[in-house]
Formats: structure tokens, sequence, C-alpha cells
């Protein structure tokens, strides 16, 4: 990687005959051009560190604060890529993000593509469809298969949700510490959120949930406790299997959360 | 395993060589851009926030400068887009409390949700600075803002409606 000013100072040095002030107008009026207008990134980088060094030689930066900071406020939130003022209610968000969904890590043609094999073997194949007959369907079979891929074997899928979640809308994120895993079922208005942290090694932090006052109930199912919270309108289930940090969150009653947790190691 | 623990300790090393050379540049262009210094240094540590979460994509690209530079334009121009969305809500809120003559503000926003609010529009507060008087992550701060542009969204849409209907009626009853 090439330092800004190595290459590229003599082509933008003309920048250093400007004032501090007329650098900053500069980079003002560029800030206010659209996405899709094109500038010239390599002499906007070239005008900052100019600008930078000026500011420095008057008051320098602590940089040293700032990336402590930046480890403890922000560093553990880095599993979610919106950037901080995305305000939107969660679910235009989601509609965009279907829009840019280029980065779903398992390869979606492959996945089809044995799915049809297997229905196509399933079909030719009496003696293997007496025999999944009677296995229960997974209700997730992207996720089922998103998680397999990632060698996950604890159970945490639940089998049962009430009917109105049908169908899902998964998204997998690679984070530095391991993988994201956030499934949408239902619909815009009506939703549940099935959310799993994979750590591959020591998790530099954990997600933080926000919750209304009062004690978590704690559920135990399957050996294992499970925090039962509000936060306003929604219930959370939050457990932790031993390398991955679970989430299912929803506007549903107690009774209905309790359900799905114990449907997970049915 | 190991072999994977060694490109994501290499990886966190080339990230923070990145923020550390990076830093005070795109606090600079934030700074000039945003005209705050605090909303400038949430700015750019949100980018390297998002940065992190798009580690593989950033450090195999091109110019993962030029990658950082772009990001931060995305975020400042989010900020600047959220920031005048919020003050409109403030604005249509504190007419609607006034017309009505009643304290809308005590079934709409609880005391608290009226205080951050205020604090980000009025005394332009960052989030980061409001979660830190408050006590509580940025992450739940962020949620809490998130809520009060959706209750407060969700009324005047409402208000919108009552509005129109009331003209609708008005303009009937003139008719007959």
């Amino acid at each position: 990687m090439h330092r800004i000013d190595a290459n590229s100072s003599r082509e933008f040095s003309r920048f250093d005959m400007l004032s501090t002030d007329e650098l900053r107008q500069i980079i003002r009026q560029d800030s206010l051009l659209n996405e899709n207008e094109s500038a010239n990134v390599e002499a906007i980088l070239y005008i900052s560190k100019l600008l930078s060094d000026r500011e420095q030689a008057d008051r320098p930066r602590d940089v040293a604060a700032a990336w402590e900071s930046f480890q403890k406020d922000y560093l553990p939130y880095s599993g979610d890529p919106e950037p901080l003022y995305a305000l939107d209610e969660e679910v235009p968000e989601r509609q965009a993000e279907k829009k840019k969904r280029t980065r779903i890590l398992i390869p979606a043609a492959v996945l089809v593509a044995a799915i049809l094999l297997l229905f196509a073997v399933w079909i030719y194949n009496p003696k293997m469809k007496a025999s999944t007959d009677q296995a229960e369907e997974s209700l997730f079979p992207e996720l089922s298969a998103a998680l397999s891929a990632c060698d996950v074997k604890e159970a945490v899928i639940p089998k049962w949700l009430p009917k109105k979640y049908e169908g899902e809308d998964l998204k997998i994120i690679e984070t530095p510490e391991g993988w994201h895993f956030h499934d949408f079922c239902g619909t815009n208005t009506d939703f549940i959120v099935i959310q799993f942290e994979q750590f591959k090694g020591e998790p530099l932090g954990h997600r933080v949930y926000e919750t209304d006052p009062g004690d978590p109930v704690i559920y135990e199912a399957g050996g294992i406790e499970h925090y039962l919270v509000t936060n306003h309108a929604q219930r959370l289930a939050i457990w932790r299997t031993e390398d991955m940090e679970c989430c299912i969150r929803g506007e549903i009653s107690e009774r209905d959360m309790k359900r799905i947790v114990d449907s997970i190691y049915e | 395993m190991n072999e994977e623990k060694t490109v994501e300790r290499e990886q966190k090393a080339l990230l923070e060589l990145l923020y550390k050379e990076m830093y005070a540049v795109l606090l600079s262009y934030a700074c000039a851009s945003l005209e705050n210094e605090m909303l400038a240094d949430e700015a750019v540590q949100d980018t390297f926030r998002i940065a992190w979460s798009k580690s593989a994509e950033l450090l195999n690209c091109a110019d993962p400068r030029a990658w950082l530079m772009l990001t931060l334009k995305n975020v400042i121009r989010n900020t600047r887009k959220e920031l005048t969305e919020l003050n409109r809500l403030f604005i249509s809120f504190e007419l609607a409390h006034d017309e009505s003559g009643q304290d809308i503000q005590n079934d709409l926003l609880t005391h608290e949700e009226y205080e951050l609010l205020s604090r980000i529009v009025l005394q332009k507060y960052t989030i980061s600075a409001a979660a830190k008087e408050l006590g509580i992550s940025i992450e739940s701060c962020r949620k809490k803002v998130r809520l009060i542009k959706q209750k407060l969204r969700k009324n005047r849409q409402n208000n919108q409606t009552t509005n129109s209907s009331g003209r609708t009626a008005k303009g009937k009853e003139a008719e007959t």
C-alpha cells in the first residue's frame, strides 16, 4: 500500500499554494456532491492530507486517544455495517439491504443446484422418499444450510414458530470476529428476527441488548439458561452456547417465546 | 485453524495501521465538511467501524485509503440527511404542540426522549456525546433516537391524515 503523498505529490502540488480556508472550502463543496457525481478521490485525499498536516502543526490530533475510544465505544458494534445515523426503522433498511445483497457468502447457485439435485434424487428414489417423509422438515432451510456450512453442530434453530411468521430472509455477514447470521421471518409489519454471532476465537466484545428496566426471566431449556427480556413492544430470548451468541426477538407473548425456545431442543 | 488465526491477526494489525495513518486525514475532511468537530470525530469513528465490519472487502480493494474516503463521504451524507430529518420532525412536533394547546409531549415522547431529541437538534449533541451523558452505549442511544424518530414520523403522518380529512369535511360543508 503506497502512502498518500508518495506518488501523487507532484501531480497535486498546485494545491500546496492554496490557503487553509480555500482547502476547507474545496472539501466542503466536495462533500456536498451526490453519491453518483464523480470526484477525484486521489486529489481529495491529497487535499485532506495537506489540510491535516497544516492543522496538526497548529494543534496535534490525539490519535492514540481516538484509537482507544474507537476500541471501547465503536468496535463492539462492528457486526453492524449500517452507518450510525441510519435511523430509519429496521424494515426499510432490510429492503435496502436486499438490493445490496452481493456478499451472501454461500453461493446461492450452488445451494439451489444442491437442493434441485436432492429433490431429483428424492423424486426418483422411493427408499429415500420414505425415510425423509418421516423426518421433520426444517422451518429455516437457508439458515440450516448456512449454519451447517459454518460447521455449527449445536441446536440453535427453532423448529416451531407461530404460523404467521413463515418465510425467511437470511443475511450473513463476515466480521473480524466471525460470522453474523440475521434471519428475518414474517412480514414488514409483523416479524420475528433470529440472529446468531459465531465467534472464531475470543470475542473482542459482546452485542449489547437494550431492555426495559427490571430483571430478566431466566428460562432453562436444553440445559441452557435463556434470558427472556422485553424492550418496548418486543420480547427477546438471549442465550450463549459454546461459541455462539444467540437472540430471537419479536412482538410475541412470553408463552410463545418459551414455546419457540423449547422447540430448539425438541 | 492456526493459519486462520494468523490471517485474522494480520488483518487486525493492518486495520490498526490504517486507522493510525488515516484518522487525522479523515478527521480534517470531516471537520471541513460538517463544521463540527464532535460530529466529525463520530463520522470518522463510524467509518472505521464500518470498515471493520467489511474488513475483507477493504483490505482486498485496490486502494483502501480511497475506500475509506468514499465510505466517510457516505457517512457524512447520511448524517446530514438524518439530522435534517430530525430537525424537520422536531419543528412539526413543536408546532403541533402549540396549535392543540395540550401537553402532547407527555403522550408522545417521554421526558427523557424529549430531552434527548432537544440535545441533538438544538444543542448539536452527537449520538456518542448523548450516550456518554446518559451513561448508555452508543448503540442503545442510537436505538432511542431511532424510536423517537419513528414516533414523531408516525405522529406527523397521523396529523397530516387528520388535517386532510378535516379539510375535506369543511370543503363538503361549504359546498352544501
